[in-house]
């Protein structure tokens, strides 16, 4: 768990609570989570995250969800998530819905595919960059074998088509 | 004193693998940083360097992180809208012994000044 320290003069306002707030969010998003916030007056104890409880886990060949063999699989709050599957579900769901509550699933998707790698702010960069390479990938290889039951092709056959 | 801004309110927080990364958060400014330095004396204040035209006072650093960004070397400033990231960068940390500016005239005191007199009951 990271540590935050609250700086200026203005951060006991009402404003500068909600944008601690948002800076600890955007800090989640990059990958690490601020379990305490010292400011000028106390220590703000956010409490445990769902990425400080994660467990990671690497999925074998017995794996029938689809995942693919070797990927990492982070356990969030108790649902399991695959980094490629998460990466993958929210790239596609993105793109036949727009629905933007999978933003989540994606940031630990590609939390979860770069979980070996450095955790740096380089890191988000990268995975940003290589969302399309990646999601080409996926989509090559499901469409190389339209019976794996893997999450694109059950989209597929659920939309009866093929992107 | 004139050509500089507060920030206000802004977050240093440790991060990294090893925790010993340093990054700022703070709201998105306009334009892009060019060579961007933080002036840093170790004391209550710093001066960050955005670009030719942006300096900005990065006010009343909470003293447990002081010493950490004293030894940094550089740190990641993370701009963000809401809670959305606009843009990081690393910057360049110059130690300096003493900031050759009169806080006072800016309305700056020392963090124990602001802070534990704030904490004090009525």
């Amino acid at each position: 768990m990271s540590k935050g320290y609250v700086g200026g003069e203005n951060q006991n306002s009402e404003a500068a609570k909600k944008q601690i707030a948002n800076f600890a969010e955007a800090a989640k998003g990059m990958g690490f989570a601020l379990g305490i916030i010292a400011t000028g007056e106390k220590a703000v104890n956010l409490g445990k995250n769902a990425i400080e409880n994660a467990t990671v886990t690497t999925i074998t060949a017995d794996d029938a969800w689809g995942a693919r063999e070797g990927e990492q699989v982070v356990n969030l709050d108790g649902a399991t998530i695959s980094g490629g599957m998460a990466f993958g579900a929210s790239a596609v769901i993105l793109a036949y819905t727009g629905r933007r509550e999978m933003k989540k699933a994606f940031v630990y998707g590609v939390k979860g595919l770069y979980k070996a790698s450095k955790n740096t702010l380089s890191f988000a960069k990268k995975a940003v960059e290589e969302l399309q390479h990646l999601t080409q990938e996926y989509v090559a290889e499901d469409r190389e074998h339209p019976n794996k039951p893997t999450f694109f092709n059950k989209v597929n056959a659920f939309f009866g088509k093929s992107r | 004193m004139a050509n500089y801004t507060k920030e206000g309110c802004f977050l240093i927080a440790e991060g990294g693998q090893s925790g010993e990364e340093l990054y700022i958060f703070m709201q998105a400014k306009k334009n892009h940083p060019e060579l961007p330095r933080i002036i840093y004396d170790g004391r209550d204040h710093a001066i960050f360097l955005r670009n030719s035209e942006q300096k900005i006072i990065l006010d009343y650093i909470h003293p447990e992180i002081r010493d950490k960004l004293r030894k940094a070397f550089q740190v990641m400033v993370v701009e963000t809208i809401l809670d959305n990231i606009k843009e990081t960068y690393p910057v360049e940390i110059e130690i300096v012994d003493n900031i050759p500016l009169d806080w006072n005239k800016a309305g700056l005191g020392t963090w124990e000044e602001v802070f534990l007199s704030e904490s004090k009951p009525a």
